[in-house]
């Protein structure tokens, strides 16, 4: 299955927020929305969940518009959405009879994903009593308990110890291999690395770039090298102004054209004692920084 | 459809499971039927007492100041016995301070002073709603100097018997309605709905707020048609809140029943459970109707709120709507007269016309043609605003921060059309 948004557009006011969205995701892979806030990115996972419509623009699935009484999908909102003062149990069975289980079927399920979470001790408690982490197991259960075609989850991860994070991982994980169709959104840039091989970066309302990380990363020169070395003063000293020493210790080495990044490599295992040595790629806080920043953030960094 | 009834179970169960809910409505039907009770329960217990009491007449003083009656003060007398049964009337000679003191402390009722053939002074300590001593008095002095004048003009006491015993006999046919029994149903539906749309209207608006301010509502409407949802829970509060009445009147009706003996001789008590079916049914269709409609309303308002504290701005307007119905339609049962001009004009608009409307079916003859178009235009106003309420519900997702205006709404309500 595959889930299209094409050249998605909306405006509040006189606002326009957003400016032509296009993407694509598939099923059984993870697609990350990045951006800074206020660039897009809820009212693109609202309007793809129906909570209101785009001024123009399409959605499909599979090549069709996309018909929401076939079309089932889970959505965790970033501002979490529990009543307060109502049972875990009821509300669990609640959305998911809503996502239309039944009565039945839905309290099994909720008892199971309960039991798998280790919530099992809440099940009668409130979500006011709950601590936020607990909170937000409750919310991914709410999200997967009806088994979704469409997985939307908006910053799964935050607020959560590292214990309860890597449970929720492999609940991700798992809903990811089964075959969903899973959009995330996370301004924590490790778990987009880790769950996502495709990501879209949006910029006031723009996809500013979008594709496979790799191909992404690839698309930067690869005019650097990183060096860790013992030696790395001498390194310094012959390289003069082309070399720097980073803050970690590692030194950055600029080569006047990409071709000559395999002899250059070569040379400097030969003369000194390396301990790693690599052709630069940026990480996904600088593809973050340079697409989804501002102009002065993107000046700075390059 | 589905939806709607999980909609409807889990918010009718949330009102059951609401303790403040369940708590409020036992202990006003706790209150009701004591209130019913325990006045029975009180005369049957003291019922000794009282037949001592009723043993006991009351005393009350008279006498004649007046020498011009001197002369027939002996028939006076036996006609005040006989027109005061009740009473143990004494003539006595009293000065106004003396009988001051003695109608304060208890010991007589009244006394009267006939200072003239045609006048009199009538000394009591307070004057009762149902006080009708004077009228009597007012009589009998009438006929005595109608008695008088006749004797004077050489009639016998045959003929003056004869005169004065003419007796005028009346039938009623009524066409209309007992306006005075149903001026209490419309009071007590009025009243009945009031409690219920403050109530559970605002109750309505309070779990619409919630869910806004806690974010539920993201949830809710990506998984649920906003129709479903708003209709879903206005007939859940509305059928939570004929629960409530039904334990309410139902006890106090249980209560009446039990007691009924105790309340023989009052009439509005007894009238109130004795109301004719048809109007049983208007009120059921009028209450339904009219609580939804604000329910509606309310909900739409709460939709607009991005927090609790900011709720009663907006359900403020909401509430003032009713009470100026509320206040038309009280003014109008409370003259008798409820086929005036704005009464007639009310009963047609859907905000008033369920306290309007009713008043004049039961205080009044309306036209069929105007009760069916009168509730024709309540269930379409209805039908309309519980979508349009749905709507806003559905838009208010995006209402955060300050109470938008009302042309926001409409810009809103036109977008989503």
């Amino acid at each position: 299955m595959i889930l299209e948004v094409r050249d998605l557009r909306k405006s509040f006011g006189t606002k326009e927020v957003l400016k032509g969205i296009t993407f694509s995701a598939e099923s059984g892979e993870a697609l990350g929305l990045l951006g800074r806030n206020g660039a897009g990115k809820t009212t693109t996972i609202r309007i793809i969940l129906d909570v209101f419509k785009g001024n123009s623009g399409e959605i499909l699935i599979d090549g069709k518009p996309i018909n929401y009484d076939e079309i089932t999908y889970g959505y965790l909102p970033e501002e979490r959405g529990l009543y307060p003062k109502k049972k875990i149990i009821d509300q669990l069975v609640y959305f998911a009879e809503l996502k239309g289980m039944s009565g039945k079927n839905a309290r099994k399920a909720a008892d199971q994903w309960l039991e798998r979470l280790e919530m099992s001790e809440y099940r009668n408690k409130k979500p006011q009593e709950l601590s936020k982490g607990n909170q937000q197991k409750i919310q991914l259960i709410s999200a997967v308990i009806h088994n979704p075609d469409v997985l939307i989850l908006d910053e799964p991860f935050s607020g959560l110890d590292p214990v309860n994070a890597l449970m929720l991982q492999k609940v991700v994980q798992e809903e990811i291999t089964k075959g969903k169709i899973v959009l995330f959104s996370s301004h924590q840039m490790n778990y987009i690395e880790e769950f996502c091989n495709n990501i879209i970066v949006m910029r006031d309302g723009e996809v500013s770039v979008g594709g496979r990380i790799d191909d992404i990363k690839d698309s930067y020169p690869k005019d650097r090298l990183v060096i860790r070395s013992m030696d790395s003063d001498k390194i310094l000293e012959e390289y003069g102004d082309t070399a720097s020493k980073q803050a970690d210790g590692s030194i950055f080495i600029s080569i006047p054209s990409e071709e000559q990044r395999f002899a250059m490599m070569a040379e400097i295992t030969q003369k000194y004692s390396i301990d790693s040595i690599s052709v630069w790629r940026p990480s996904l806080l600088d593809i973050f920084v340079e697409y989804a920043g501002d102009d002065e953030a993107k000046g700075e960094t390059k | 459809m589905k939806q709607f009834w999980t909609v409807f179970k889990f918010e009718f169960m949330s009102f059951m499971k609401n303790k403040s809910f369940v708590i409020s409505t036992l202990i006003i039907a706790l209150c009701a039927s004591l209130l019913l009770i325990v006045p029975g329960l009180i005369s049957s217990f003291l019922g000794s007492d009282n037949n001592k009491k009723k043993d006991e007449t009351p005393t009350a003083y008279y006498m004649i100041s007046n020498d011009g009656l001197k002369g027939s003060d002996e028939a006076l007398k036996a006609v005040f016995k006989a027109s005061y049964p009740d009473y143990k009337m004494v003539e006595k000679n009293f000065d106004k301070n003396a009988i001051k003191k003695l109608i304060q402390k208890g010991d007589v009722d009244f006394a009267l002073d006939i200072t003239g053939p045609t006048e009199y002074t009538y000394y009591v300590d307070n004057v009762e709603m149902y006080d009708d001593n004077t009228q009597v008095l007012d009589e009998v002095m009438k006929q005595f100097a109608q008695s008088s004048a006749m004797v004077q003009a050489g009639l016998s006491q045959k003929d003056i018997q004869g005169i004065l015993s003419t007796k005028v006999d009346h039938k009623t046919v009524m066409f209309g309605e007992n306006q005075v029994q149903n001026y209490f149903y419309t009071y007590v539906m009025i009243m009945g709905l009031y409690m219920v749309i403050i109530f559970l209207g605002q109750m309505v608006a309070n779990t619409v707020a919630t869910e806004k301010s806690t974010r539920a509502m993201e949830l809710l409407i990506t998984s649920v048609k906003p129709q479903y949802m708003m209709f879903g829970k206005v007939l859940a509060a509305c059928l939570a809140g004929f629960l409530e009445l039904f334990v309410i009147f139902g006890s106090s009706l249980l209560s009446w029943n039990i007691t009924k003996g105790g309340w023989k001789d009052n009439k509005i008590i007894n009238m109130i459970f004795d109301m004719p079916n048809y109007l049983f049914v208007y009120m059921l269709l009028f209450f339904v109707l009219g609580f939804m409609l604000y329910a509606f309303l309310f909900a739409a308002a709460a939709s607009c709120v991005s927090r609790q504290e900011d709720l009663s701005s907006v359900s403020t307007p909401v509430t003032l709507i009713y009470v100026f119905g509320f206040l038309i339609t009280i003014v109008g049962i409370s003259s008798g007269n409820v086929d005036t001009t704005i009464m007639k004009v009310c009963s047609m608009i859907p905000f008033t016309s369920p306290m309007a409307m009713f008043a004049r079916i039961s205080m009044s003859t309306v036209p069929v043609i105007e009760i069916a178009a009168s509730i024709g235009i309540l269930i379409v106003s209805t039908i309309i605003i519980g979508i349009g309420a749905a709507k806003i519900y559905r838009a208010g997702v995006t209402l955060y921060g300050n109470a938008p205006s009302i042309k926001k709404i409409i810009g809103l309500l036109k977008k989503q059309a």
